[in-house]
């Protein structure tokens, strides 16, 4: 049954099917809150309201647009405020006192690190922690985009950016980590 | 597997997440229906109060209409209405208090609404919690 049939079932009082709509997301959108947050509590804390907020608009979801996107659009807001709130909104290690990242020049390919592939044991903290610093937005499109969950067009419409920016923020965001890896 | 991936991996949530949220939902009908129970009780209340008056004010012109006059000789002289029966009807539809009773049908319509409203929000407090197992 698609997102929308289930939409339209509870929406008709079938109470089930809100439980199986929940069931089918709450991995994906606890796993994406706590890799913006960072630990386990905030993060069910975050899945929490991103529920209780998505049920109690259901009636205004708009169906024609994808329920995916709508959700992680929420998940995200949810987790931006949180960090706001907690002010640990982290900017790059990589940026020069003027705000500016040479490696954003580099031409780099779309694929992530092929040396991904040979990390293991302690390096996949520290693979983590560098991910941990990079901006809120760069990790929102490196974990939706590595998950496979969403498309870069899809992601643009999460954080509301044009595709070109978010294939600029994914490529940053690929170079940032090799350099982690590079010291 | 794929070293790449276990950083990317999804994440298991915490076993009884997916019940706390449904529990939470669940509370926050509850909430809903006992503030929407309280204002559609005063929705009930003043809809019995406006049909109460509709009804007397409807009553009282309708007794004063013709209406009533040619309703009271169609029941004690149904021979005189069987053979004047079409002027009578169109007479009683002359002198109906068309206005008042539409009132009054309007005022029956919000007051059996306000009450459907009403057993809405008490069906929606009984709801039984539900856990995920």
């Amino acid at each position: 049954m698609t997102d929308k049939d289930l939409i339209s079932k509870y929406l008709e009082g079938d109470e089930s099917a809100l439980e199986l709509l929940i069931g089918r997301y709450l991995k994906p959108i606890y796993s994406f809150a706590y890799r913006l947050v960072g630990n386990s509590q905030d993060a069910e804390d975050i899945s929490q309201e991103v529920f209780l907020k998505v049920w109690k608009n259901l009636k205004k979801y708009n169906d024609t647009k994808s329920f995916k996107t709508w959700i992680f659009t929420i998940t995200k807001n949810t987790a931006y405020d949180f960090l706001r709130k907690k002010k640990e909104i982290v900017f790059s290690d990589f940026e020069n006192d003027d705000g500016e990242n040479n490696l954003e020049d580099s031409p780099v390919s779309l694929e992530i690190l092929p040396e991904l592939a040979l990390i293991k044991g302690e390096d996949v903290a520290i693979l983590e922690e560098a991910i941990k610093k990079l901006p809120p937005d760069y990790r929102t499109v490196l974990f939706l985009k590595e998950t496979g969950e969403l498309t870069f067009e899809e992601i643009g419409e999460i954080i509301n950016k044009p595709m070109n920016t978010v294939k600029s923020h994914y490529r940053r965001a690929i170079l940032s980590l090799r350099k982690w890896f590079s010291k | 597997m794929d070293q790449k991936h276990i950083v990317f991996k999804h994440i298991d949530p915490p076993k009884e997440l997916l019940g706390g949220i449904l529990l939470k939902i669940d509370n926050q009908k509850k909430k809903s229906a006992r503030i929407k129970l309280f204002f559609s009780s005063l929705g009930v209340a003043s809809s019995l109060g406006v049909f109460a008056l509709a009804f007397n004010y409807a009553m009282e012109v309708f007794y004063q209409s013709g209406a009533y006059t040619y309703m009271s000789i169609l029941l004690s002289d149904p021979s005189f209405a069987v053979s004047y029966s079409s002027e009578m009807a169109l007479s009683i539809a002359e002198s109906l208090p068309i206005l008042e009773l539409a009132i009054l049908l309007f005022a029956t319509f919000a007051f059996l609404e306000s009450i459907k409203y009403v057993i809405e929000n008490i069906s929606n407090l009984s709801l039984k919690k539900r856990l995920a197992v």
